[in-house]
């Protein structure tokens, strides 16, 4: 019985850690700065939950020494002080990472369209013969940046490639700009992360990352 | 109901400034603030920084009002909350000043 919730604790833990939608198993600069940031929430929220297990563990142990420090080291310190500044140092990383990942003019870069519908992706950029549109896939170079401008044509729907970049809102009448990297060549799973109907469950997608030539010869048509 | 008035007074104007700065946000972007330089920055920026500037000042303004309150539960609940919201608000809206904007 123990063994067997042993096993399922760890498969629980670990499931999310690989994968085509895992977050963790990052493959591009955005993603990878993400995975990161979760790391840290992580060791910020163990140490914290470790110290309110301690704490709670003591209070169960009546012994003369625990009023040792009185409130002031209980709620300033330990109450206040430490998880203020746990906090406010995961609110300054998240910034930095945030400023890093900002879609920002750089020279290389790749421009597409992606437009949500109930229940696909419409993709359009531009090619050697003119645009190139495709459905429900999106073909990028790899080791380069591409920034998505994400627009909607019915409801909001989301923009999401978990090993690559974050999530972006697709918002009727709006549009929304997301960098998105692929590290190297392969293809990467994507799915609308907000809610949109009854369709919602298939609404999927795919990112194809090529190398030099393949995106060469994807840009004369060859692999629409 | 001066009671309620004082021991919420400060976590009351963290909300409300928290709000502001939010909806000033989107106005400000919407409406191309961050376009218009002004004073070798953005208007956008000025708007911001200034209005959090103006917040923090407030709850400063509530932790002095709140001392010449008579000793007691009601000063120290009082204090507690005022000084709480005041440093919720520095550091809520610390980002105006740095972070990038209408991106």
């Amino acid at each position: 019985m123990l063994y067997r919730l042993r096993v399922t604790i760890t498969a629980l833990a670990v499931g999310g850690c690989s994968g085509p939608l895992s977050t963790l198993d990052t493959a591009g600069p955005a993603a990878a700065s993400i995975a990161t940031l979760w790391w840290a929430m992580l060791a910020g929220a163990a140490v914290l939950t470790f110290l309110v297990m301690t704490l709670l563990a003591l209070a169960f142990v009546r012994r003369p020494w625990r009023r040792a420090g009185g409130t002031s080291l209980w709620i300033g310190w330990l109450g206040v002080a430490m998880p203020t500044t746990i906090l406010i140092a995961l609110l300054g990383f998240a910034l930095t990472l945030g400023e890093r990942i900002i879609a920002r003019p750089v020279p290389g870069v790749v421009t597409v369209e992606a437009t949500g519908h109930q229940w696909y992706w419409d993709f359009r950029q531009p090619g050697a013969n003119g645009a190139i549109e495709t459905r429900d896939v999106l073909h990028i170079p790899a080791g380069r940046p591409v920034d998505v401008r994400i627009f909607s044509a019915d409801v909001i729907h989301s923009f999401w490639v978990p090993r690559l970049a974050g999530k972006m809102d697709a918002i009727p009448g709006h549009l929304n700009v997301l960098r998105i990297e692929a590290d190297w060549p392969g293809e990467f799973e994507g799915r609308s992360a907000e809610f949109s109907g009854a369709g919602y469950a298939g609404h999927r997608f795919r990112v194809i990352a090529h190398d030099e030539a393949d995106w060469a010869a994807f840009q004369l048509g060859g692999r629409p | 109901m001066m009671f309620l008035a004082r021991i919420s007074a400060g976590l009351l104007l963290w909300a409300f400034g928290f709000s502001l700065l939010y909806a000033l946000h989107g106005f400000g972007c919407e409406g191309g603030w961050h376009e218009i330089r002004i004073a070798g920055g953005m208007l956008f920026r000025w708007v911001m920084v200034s209005v959090w500037v103006l917040l923090c000042i407030a709850g400063l303004a509530v932790i002095w009002w709140i001392r010449s309150v008579p000793a007691g539960f009601e000063r120290r609940l009082g204090f507690a909350s005022a000084l709480v919201g005041c440093a919720a608000t520095v550091v809520t809206g610390a980002p105006v000043t740095i972070t990038s904007a209408c991106v």
